[in-house]
C-alpha cells in the first residue's frame, strides 16, 4: 500500500473527483484505453486475465509517482523477489517486462491521468536508446555488456517534467527514489492483507485529529460485538486493537476476523486517502455476504465525506447484487467498467450507474 | 427476465411472458431459427411498455449482447396504435444506452455503439387496435366457434359497456379457454404447451408475425 496525504486547492466542490479520465497504452494487457466520465466509486467487473486487477494497478502505479511501486505490484502478483546482485543486463530486463504490452519492451508504456490541472499527469515508461551504456557483468574487466536503463518520466498538465531513470551497477539494481509528482492514491490487493502497522499509523493519524470516531461508529455498528478501537503495541509494532465485550482484553483486529480487518483497512484508507483514489481489488474477499449492502453502503458514505475516489473490483455476482440499494438513488456517483479481453488485447467497456442500476434490477450479469 | 446466456442474433422482448411464450412457440411452431425471448423484471409495476426501457439499459451491459444483431419490441398497440409506438421510442431514448429509435413500427434502426438494432414490433398488427389477446382470438374462434358465441353472450350479458377493445378480447379469451381447455385456470402463457392449443399457431392469424421474425434477418 502506498498513501501520501496531499491537500489539492481545487477539491472543495462536492463534485470533486481525482481522476475524471484516463489513457493507458501498452501497459500489461492494455494496449489502449480510454476511459472518461469517471465517478465517485467505479466498479470494475470481467472475467479473469480480462484486466481488472491491471486496470487498478495502473492508476496506483501512475499515482504514486515511485517507480519503486512495480516492485511492490510484483510481490502482489506473486512474482519472485528482484534479486540482481551483478550487473546483468537480461536480468535487469526481465524486472520489468510484464509492465510492458506483450511482453514488448520496444513500446512505451504511457498513463495519462486527468482531473483538476493538479491532478493532470501523465507518466511514461520507456528505453531511451541515447542513455545506453557499458556495464561490468562479472568479476574481469573484459566481461561487460550494453545497458539501457529504464525510463520513468512524469509530467503534469503545466510543463513540469521529472524524470528518472533504473538501470544496474556492479552492486546490481539501482531504482530511483520518488518523485515530486505523486497523488494520494492507496490500494488493497486480493489475497495480501493490509499492513497491521500501516493500518495503525492511518488509524493514529486521524484519532490525532480527533477523526477516528465516525470510522469507530461505523465499525461497532456494523460489528455490534466490538466495543472500541484503540491503537496499541504489540511484539514492538503498533497495531489497531479491539475492545470485544466477550474478552477480557483487547486483541488486535486482525486476530478478530478477515472481514472486520478488512473492512477497517479499507475505510482506515478511505478515510487517510482524502481527495484522491484508493483502488479496492476483490472487494468481496473476506466479507460475509449479509453484510455486503452496509458495506456498499459505506463505502460510499466515506468516499464522499473524504472526497475520495474509488475502483472496486469484484467477480462476484453477489457482491453486485447488493450493491442495488446504495446506488438507488445515487447513479451519477457509480460508473461500472468491465475489461474485456479479445485476441490478447484488452478493453475496458463504460456503462453508467443507470445502467448499472438496471442491470441489477433486470437480473443481468454485467461480469 | 431474459436468458442466462443470449446465444441467438435475435432476441424479442414482450410486455410479459405471455407475450414471449406466444411468440416463442410461434417461432417453434414455424421453424423460426434464431430466436431467444424475453421480458422486463418485476416489480410488477414495470411490467408492460414501461418496463422496456430499464429492460433495455439493463441489456446493454449484458457482455452477450454482442452476440445479439436485433431486438425486436413486441408491444400491445392497445386503443391507441400511434400512442404505442411513440411511448416504446421513448423508452428506447429513456434506456439511455445509445440504442437507435425506430423511425416508424416494423422498420430496424441501425446498429451502433456496441448496441443492436432495435425493431417495434405491434400487436396485432401496425395499426390495429388490440393485444395479444386480440392477436390469438381468431384461431380460438375458428376452433371452438360455438363456444366463442356463448362468451360473446356471456360477456355482452355481464359487462356490457365498461371493456373496450382490448379487455374484451381479454375476457372472452379467458371465458373460451376455461371452458375448453382440461385445466380452466389455464394462462396464455401456458396454453400454448398444452396440447388443446398448439395446432392454432398453424393459424392465418399469425402468419404476419411469422412473417416478421422470418424477414427480420433480411431488414437489418
Amino acid at each position: 500500500m502506498q498513501s501520501v496525504v496531499e491537500v489539492h486547492p481545487n477539491c472543495k466542490g462536492d463534485d470533486y473527483l481525482m481522476i475524471q479520465s484516463l489513457t493507458v497504452e501498452n501497459f500489461r494487457c492494455f494496449e489502449h484505453v480510454e476511459l472518461s466520465d469517471l465517478k465517485r466509486i467505479n466498479v470494475v467487473v470481467g472475467q479473469n486475465a480480462s484486466g481488472k486487477t491491471a486496470l487498478l494497478e495502473s492508476i496506483f502505479f501512475a499515482g504514486g509517482g515511485h517507480s519503486q511501486l512495480a516492485l511492490r505490484m510484483r510481490a502482489w502478483r506473486l512474482l519472485p523477489d528482484v534479486q540482481i546482485t551483478t550487473a546483468n543486463p537480461e536480468t535487469f530486463e526481465e524486472v520489468w517486462r510484464d509492465l510492458f504490452f506483450n511482453f514488448d519492451q520496444s513500446r512505451t508504456i504511457a498513463i495519462s491521468l486527468r482531473g483538476t490541472p493538479q491532478n493532470t499527469r501523465t507518466f511514461r515508461i520507456f528505453y531511451d536508446a541515447k542513455t545506453e551504456h557499458v556495464v561490468p557483468v562479472g568479476q574481469k574487466l573484459e566481461e561487460v555488456a550494453t545497458l539501457t536503463p529504464l525510463s520513468f518520466e512524469y509530467s503534469d498538465s503545466e510543463g513540469h517534467r521529472s524524470l528518472t531513470k533504473a538501470e544496474i551497477n556492479e552492486r546490481g539494481l539501482v531504482l530511483p527514489g520518488p518523485t515530486p509528482f505523486f497523488m494520494n492514491v492507496s490500494m488493497y490487493v486480493a489475497g495480501i492483507k493490509a499492513n497491521p502497522k500501516e493500518a495503525a499509523e492511518r488509524f493514529s493519524a486521524l484519532s490525532k485529529k480527533n477523526q477516528e470516531r465516525h470510522l469507530v461508529e461505523t465499525l461497532t455498528r456494523i460489528f455490534p460485538f466490538i466495543d472500541d478501537l484503540s491503537v496499541q503495541t504489540s511484539a514492538g509494532e503498533s497495531m489497531v486493537f479491539a475492545s470485544v465485550s466477550t474478552l477480557p482484553e483487547k486483541v488486535p483486529v486482525s486476530l478478530i476476523s478477515e472481514g472486520v480487518y478488512r473492512l477497517l483497512s479499507v475505510l482506515v484508507g478511505i478515510a487517510s486517502t482524502k481527495n484522491g483514489a484508493v483502488m479496492i481489488d476483490e472487494l468481496e474477499n473476506g466479507f460475509y455476504h449479509e453484510k455486503l449492502p452496509e458495506i456498499w453502503k459505506l463505502l460510499l458514505e466515506f468516499a464522499e465525506e473524504y472526497k475520495t475516489q474509488l475502483f472496486v473490483s469484484t467477480h462476484s455476482l453477489e457482491a453486485l447484487k447488493h450493491a442495488g440499494p446504495t446506488i438507488k438513488g445515487n447513479e451519477s456517483k457509480f460508473a461500472l467498467l468491465r475489461t474485456e479481453r479479445t485476441n490478447g488485447n484488452s478493453s475496458v467497456r463504460y456503462f453508467s450507474g443507470h445502467q448499472f442500476l438496471k442491470a441489477i434490477e433486470q437480473k443481468v450479469d454485467v461480469r | 427476465m431474459i436468458p442466462a446466456i443470449l446465444s441467438e442474433p435475435y432476441l424479442v422482448i414482450g410486455e410479459g411472458p405471455a407475450d414471449t411464450e406466444s411468440i416463442s412457440h410461434l417461432a417453434m411452431a414455424r421453424n423460426i431459427a434464431g430466436y431467444q425471448v424475453g421480458y422486463p423484471e418485476l416489480p410488477v409495476a414495470a411490467h408492460g411498455r414501461t418496463g422496456f426501457g430499464d429492460l433495455l439499459a439493463a441489456l446493454a451491459t449484458d457482455s452477450d449482447l454482442r452476440n445479439v444483431r436485433a431486438i425486436a419490441i413486441a408491444y400491445d398497440n392497445d386503443s391507441n396504435p400511434d400512442g404505442a409506438f411513440h411511448h416504446v421510442q421513448q423508452s428506447i431514448r429513456g434506456s439511455q444506452s445509445g440504442y437507435s429509435v425506430p423511425a416508424a413500427p416494423l422498420e430496424a434502426g441501425p446498429a451502433v455503439n456496441n448496441v443492436p438494432a432495435i425493431v417495434a414490433l405491434p400487436i396485432p398488427w401496425v395499426n390495429e387496435i388490440g393485444c395479444l389477446e386480440s392477436l390469438i382470438l381468431p384461431a380460438v374462434t375458428e376452433k371452438w366457434p360455438e363456444v366463442r358465441r356463448l362468451a360473446d353472450g356471456l360477456i355482452a350479458a355481464t359487462r356490457p359497456n365498461d371493456l373496450g377493445t382490448c379487455k374484451g378480447d381479454k375476457a372472452i379469451l379467458a371465458a373460451l379457454v376455461a371452458c375448453v381447455c382440461r385445466d380452466p385456470t389455464c394462462s396464455v402463457r401456458s396454453m400454448w404447451s398444452r396440447r388443446e392449443f398448439r395446432d392454432l399457431l398453424g393459424h392465418t392469424c399469425f402468419d404476419r408475425v411469422a412473417e416478421f421474425l422470418r424477414d427480420l434477418p433480411a431488414m437489418l
